[in-house]
């Protein structure tokens, strides 16, 4: 079991208190052009090295303190790829890695036996078990995402329009829900988004003259938000879908003025708690938070309690780095082909409460069945009561 | 029997030009060729250094190179480079992964499409002013960006075209072998540029630079000119970045940024424009900036983010204090040290040489309106070959633009000018000295030598024996125009340190280079002293006796009396009296309007 | 129709802001001969600036910021606006300009625009930020928009428009009319008559840098609120203020505006093209009027050899 209660905070990559071989984790994100992306990776990560530090890293009988460093990609796969190559020289032990670029640099980390844990993109083909051995993905995928939405949205019998926006992500997304909603009669519209709008009433107003009963909108946070405002605005009370772009704090501070608006929207995520119950992710949360503050949304409930936001992605970066430190463990080696090989094998008890790992036709640590439903009401969200893996769920706390 | 004939001219040609080589070799090819060695044998060398790190700057530097190619030779500031470098690496890219070219004819093909690119975009640019290059440029660079990302089917999107590994004539493309090409690639471009910027193409660029309207009234080609070199510096570019591609292993928009085609200006603008290397040693600054600051101790959360406004910050600063760019500060700083005096380069004159077919020039009802300004009337000259006619008038009257219109440059709104045989050949000297100052005497008569002689960008570059051929007889020809008005010891003096008189005296030389027929003399005398006007009206008579036609605009009657076999005098813009000197003088309207009082 | 008149709402509200940055941009050039590359990023910096003072680095939203305190935030913003800007030209282009070096001041407002991004950068890390909204639109209408003819509009829209229209006739006006106007128009005609009688001209021209720092300033709070904000908003507005300018070849300030207002329509209208099955869609609606305003350069430049944009000595 995770027991991740600290004695104290944790600032920074610097581990003092642990002794032992350093070994380097590389965290290949974005620190500039998007920097909170990166830096809630590089925590998460740094979390999970701290705690594994902690309760020590005891390989072939040698001692070792993980180490992490972080690599800017700048959201550019040539970054990113030089990244790689610079943790193949620099003889680091795995790369965390936000997604730009894999493409690319798989082949580079593969040549060197270096794992690489995907904790952020989604897009599929990134991870291929069969002809990318070493590339491994803690982070819910598009493709999961996108079936489980149909799964879920398609019963309901409504005339569903997918909105998406041109941005990679979007572009990415509008890629799954093609081979999810494919054929679908259901679908009466599928409108392109810029992701640089500030104003899609326009569009909007397409979907609602489609004849549209439901509106699932794959964009990244202020594109989601521009679509509420401008369905909602127009009177258009229409139930809306997201994936987890939907939970992102930016959309209830553009809307803080209309929580009404708000209420209804559903978006789809990796769950963050399971059967056991809320203690496994609480105890992260806590840990997180004494490390690193809680993140405030800046609005409120309607009794005045202030909302905070789950550090979800974080916690993927956390729960990748600990199957790789029991991989090592299990292999009796700390780099190399047996450490992939033993991270087929190995699982842990993920900070969602859930077991957390991967084996050899499944690369994918969150699975399908592992991607939940969420609405808002009042500013915060609960599962949703009409899908059957959601309903399961306990609630996560959002408000201090 | 014809093919043998082929190979011994080529062996003539080679030992020609490693002779000529030898000749021209000085300190400077010695250190380059020992730096080229060196760079060459960093592989060999046991130091821990990232070669495929290297390569990358090296292959950003030579394009660098392209660029300062455009902004010291062509004087076209441009923001853009980094669409070049783009389309290069893109067009390999696609070329390789679509339609599965080889490395070699793929990285011919980016380079093919970023020199037309670079032509089409120097074509514009030749005509408009340098703030407005860097606007257009600026948007290319953004419509480049912008459009890559937008279309995914061609950039490969968020995830970019993945490339093979490239194999160049079999061998495989390792980071050494990236790094030597690098190596190579930069040095080309060096070499690329210092021929250029020697030969007569270069010079007459040079002084675009300095006095565009000037080169061009000297007959220079300006705008085709900066646009054969905007294409070589973008063909540079799409190289570098067809290569740079194939060591990335990836395509992705977001790596061609607006960004990097403003890293590249600065890089340049830092390392000096106008020298061969500045490009490099910016880069190289660059870089070296980035790894200090990395290093400066700031290992927190913070670091990434305050680097780069840190480097921001020093590059702001070192531009300000840096005044022409690093190289040239440090030329600059070695020459103060030898010192440098106006000197005094006094020669005797050479005859003049003659001139087949003495052109006289006519023209009838000459107009011109500015607006609401009439500045000719209805103006008729005769001007008899080999003769020297004066225009005389009031300010105001009409003399320069009369001249202007001789000369071809300003269009009549009414009248025609007709020149006796078919050859053009009219050439004028501005107002006020328009020597180009940062060159030499030999570079500013150099400008004017024969239009199309060696202005040929391309074959400039390559240096086949007929350009060399040209540059020989255009620096001759040049050399003799110097002689011709007493500036032949003077060559290779700074235009800038020689004395005023020798300046008027250059210009004329520069505009003798041309080989005129008709020659048109804008106050010649402006600003001489008294005994130089003497020696300015010796020449005008000697270059009279070698068959040249000249119209001459003067304010000094001095001169006009020494010189002029016949003088038109004009009045807001019409023509009020014709004849010679005795003639005109007697003229009442004349006397009253303008010499008015007692003769002089 | 109504989406006809949805588009055109939404480009020129969106145009009229391009049309303030083009006017500053015009102004400055016009003046000193200097484009400066730089002012689409210092409205972003007065945008961020304002939020730094608002509420820290703290979550900001549509509400939790009260008025005073965003009033307060809002003039810091402009002043830290027009004081960079000041400031930047004094220090850092101005030596160029003296020294008539161009590609000198071209790299200084290069760098300049640079730093100020990063700036930005060391501060807010997240992509897209909320822009507080001090006047009470979201109280007219449903939350803030009306329905005109089966249109859904904005009415901050409308404002925005009106503004801005307002901001380029006033500047228009003094250019024209007043003392500081006729100082610049001296200036710009011909520097040393200028200065020889008397004129302050580097004062007028710090004065003339400053003014229209601030106009850009008063673009982005009239903006900003009406979406997120992105950290590299300001320079897209950039971009697309001197796409305005040079599609009129930087003639005059009224020009410019007018043009910023059709950039913002054709944008628009691209983004929402949608005629019998055939869309250009979003891709398209950035890219083709850069485009388009480069072939008319282009064609203009050629056919005229130069004629007008040259003009060198």
């Amino acid at each position: 079991m995770v027991a991740a209660l600290l004695a104290g905070g944790c600032g920074g990559s610097d581990e003092s208190e642990a002794t032992g071989k350093p070994l380097t984790i590389y965290v290949n994100a974005p620190f500039s052009g998007t920097p909170f992306v990166g830096e809630t990776i590089a925590r998460g990560a740094e979390l999970g090295a701290h705690i594994v530090n902690n309760r020590g890293l005891n390989v072939g009988g040698e001692a070792y303190v993980l180490k992490v460093k972080r690599a800017d990609n700048r959201l550019s796969p040539q970054s990113a790829v030089a990244n790689v190559r610079r943790a193949v020289d620099d003889d680091a032990v795995a790369v965390v890695d936000e997604g730009t670029g894999v493409d690319a640099s798989w082949r580079i980390a593969a040549d060197a036996k270096l794992p690489v844990g995907i904790t952020y993109q989604g897009g599929i083909g990134l991870v291929d078990p069969e002809s990318r051995p070493n590339v491994f993905r803690v982070a819910p995928n598009d493709h999961g995402l996108a079936f489980r939405l149909a799964e879920y949205i398609i019963p309901k019998r409504l005339k569903i329009a997918l909105l998406v926006d041109d941005s990679g992500y979007g572009q990415e997304g509008k890629k799954a829900l093609g081979q999810a909603f494919k054929g679908e009669e259901s679908v009466v519209a599928r409108i392109d988004l810029p992701a640089a709008a500030t104003d899609v009433a326009p569009q909007v107003l397409r979907a609602r003259r489609a004849g549209a009963t439901a509106v699932l909108v794959w964009a990244q946070a202020p594109v989601i938000a521009a679509t509420i405002t401008a369905a909602r605005s127009a009177g258009w009370d229409v139930p809306i879908y997201t994936p987890p772009s939907g939970a992102d704090p930016l959309i209830r501070q553009q809307l803080s003025g209309h929580p009404d608006w708000l209420d209804g929207l559903t978006f789809a995520s990796g769950r963050m708690t399971s059967e056991v119950g809320t203690s496994p992710f609480f105890t992260f949360v806590q840990s997180f938070e004494a490390a690193y503050g809680p993140q405030r949304v800046g609005v409120q409930t309607a009794d005045g309690s202030d909302v905070i936001q789950p550090p979800e992605y974080a916690m993927y970066a956390f729960d990748f780095v600990r199957v790789l430190a029991a991989a090592m463990e299990a292999a009796g080696a700390v780099r190399g082909e047996a450490v992939i090989r033993a991270l087929n094998r190995v699982t842990i008890a993920g900070a969602n409460g859930d077991e957390r790992g991967f084996n050899l036709v499944n690369h994918e640590g969150v699975i399908d069945d592992d991607v939940y439903f969420a609405r808002f009401r009042d500013m915060t969200f609960a599962p949703v009561e009409d899908d059957l893996l959601s309903a399961s769920l306990p609630n996560v706390e959002q408000t201090r | 029997m014809a093919g043998t004939a082929a190979l011994v001219q080529t062996r003539n040609a080679v030992v020609e030009a490693a002779h000529e080589a030898r000749v021209g070799w000085n300190r400077r090819a010695t250190a380059a060729v020992v730096v080229l060695a060196l760079a060459a044998l960093v592989p060999a060398l046991p130091l821990d250094v990232s070669l495929d790190g290297l390569a990358a700057d090296l292959y950003l530097g030579a394009a660098a190179v392209g660029l300062g190619m455009i902004v010291g030779l062509g004087g076209m500031p441009s923001l853009g480079h980094g669409a070049f470098v783009a389309i290069g690496a893109f067009g390999t890219a696609l070329l390789s992964d679509r339609l599965d070219w080889p490395t070699e004819a793929a990285l011919v093909g980016g380079v093919v499409v970023a020199a037309i690119a670079g032509a089409a975009v120097g074509t514009v640019a030749g005509f408009l002013r340098p703030a407005l290059v860097a606007v257009v440029s600026w948007l290319i660079a953004w419509l480049v960006f912008l459009g890559l990302a937008a279309f995914p089917s061609v950039s490969g999107g968020s995830q970019g075209l993945i490339l093979e590994e490239g194999t160049v004539v079999g061998l495989r493309l390792s980071a050494t072998l990236h790094y030597e090409l690098g190596v190579a690639l930069a040095a080309l471009a060096l070499l690329v540029f210092v021929v250029l910027s020697r030969s007569p193409a270069g010079v007459a660029l040079a002084a675009a630079r300095q006095n565009r309207a000037a080169a061009e009234g000297l007959g220079a080609p300006v705008a085709r000119l900066r646009a054969a070199v905007f294409a070589l510096g973008a063909g540079i570019g799409g190289l570098a970045g067809g290569l740079a591609v194939y060591l990335a292993g990836v395509a992705d928009a977001a790596a061609y940024g607006p960004l990097l085609s403003a890293k590249l200006f600065i890089a340049v603008v830092l390392g000096g424009a106008v020298a061969p290397a500045g490009g490099l040693v910016g880069v190289a600054v660059l870089a070296a900036l980035s790894r200090l600051v990395e290093l400066g101790g700031l290992d927190s959360v913070q670091a990434a983010r305050v680097e780069a406004l840190l480097v921001a910050v020093i590059v702001l600063a070192a531009l300000g204090t840096i005044e022409r760019g690093l190289l040239p500060s440090l030329t600059d700083w070695r020459r103060r040290r030898r010192g440098g005096e106006p000197r005094e380069v006094a020669a005797a004159r050479h005859e003049p040489p003659i001139v087949d077919a003495p052109a006289s020039v006519r023209g009838r009802g000459l107009t011109k309106r500015f607006g609401s300004v009439t500045a000719l009337e209805d103006v008729d000259l005769d001007i008899q070959a080999a003769t020297v006619h004066a225009l005389i008038g009031p300010n105001g009257s009409g003399k320069t633009t009369a001249l202007a219109v001789l000369a071809g440059a300003v269009a009549p709104d009414a009248g025609t000018v007709a020149m006796s045989g078919h050859e053009p050949g009219v050439v004028r000297t501005l107002q006020a000295t328009a020597v180009f100052p940062e060159l030499t005497a030999l570079e500013n008569a150099l400008v004017g030598a024969r239009p199309g002689l060696g202005h040929r960008v391309a074959r400039a570059v390559l240096a086949t024996p007929k350009a060399r051929a040209d540059a020989r007889a255009a620096r001759a020809g040049a050399q003799s125009a110097l002689d011709v008005v007493g500036l032949g010891a003077a060559a290779d003096v700074r235009a800038h340190e020689l004395p005023g008189s020798a300046q008027r005296r250059l210009m004329i030389a520069s505009a003798l280079a041309t080989r005129p027929r008709v020659l048109l003399l804008d106050e010649p005398t402006a600003g001489a002293g008294y005994s130089e006007v003497d020696l300015l009206a010796d020449l005008i008579r000697d270059l009279r006796s070698s068959g040249l036609t000249i119209v001459l605009v003067e304010h000094n009657l001095r001169l006009v009396r020494r010189v002029a076999d016949r003088i038109t005098v004009l009045e807001a813009g019409r023509v009020i009296a014709d004849g010679t000197i005795d003639e005109v003088v007697e003229n009442e309207a004349v006397l009253k309007a303008y010499l008015g009082g007692p003769r002089n | 129709m109504s989406l006809l008149l949805q588009v055109l709402v939404s480009g020129l509200a969106a145009g009229a802001v391009y049309g303030l940055v083009a006017i500053a941009l015009v102004l400055v050039y016009r003046l000193t001969g200097i484009v400066y590359f730089a002012f689409g990023d210092l409205v972003g910096l007065a945008v961020f600036a304002a939020l730094l003072v608002a509420a820290g680095t703290g979550p900001v939203t549509q509400t939790n910021v009260g008025p005073l305190r965003f009033l307060v935030a809002v003039a810091v913003g402009t002043i830290i606006c027009i004081g960079t800007s000041a400031a930047a030209y004094w220090l850092a282009v101005h030596p160029h300009v003296a020294r008539g070096s161009v590609v000198g001041w071209i790299a200084a407002t290069i760098a300049i625009a640079y730093a100020v991004r990063t700036s930005i950068d060391v501060f807010f890390t997240r992509p897209s930020y909320v822009f507080p909204d001090p006047l009470p639109f979201q109280d007219v209408g449903r939350g803030g928009f009306v329905s005109v003819g089966g249109a859904s509009i904005q009415v901050r829209a409308f404002f925005v428009i009106a503004v801005g229209s307002a901001l380029a006739v006033l500047a228009t006006v003094v250019l024209r009319r007043s003392k500081l106007g006729r100082g610049l128009r001296a200036i710009e005609s011909d520097v040393e008559g200028a200065a020889l009688s008397g004129i302050p001209v580097d004062g007028l021209i710090a004065a003339a840098f400053g003014l229209t720092g601030g106009l850009a300033a008063l673009a982005a709070v009239v903006a900003a609120p009406s979406a997120s904000f992105g950290v590299d908003a300001g320079s897209l507005l950039g971009v697309k203020a001197l796409l305005a300018a040079i599609a009129v070849g930087f003639s005059s300030p009224a020009a410019g505006f007018v043009a910023g207002l059709g950039v913002g329509v054709v944008e628009a209208g691209i983004a929402n093209f949608h005629v019998a099955g055939l869309q250009l869609g979003p891709a398209y609606h950035e890219v083709l009027p850069i485009a388009l305003v480069l072939v008319f350069v282009a064609v203009r430049a050629l056919a005229t050899q130069g004629g007008v944009t040259l003009r060198e000595t």
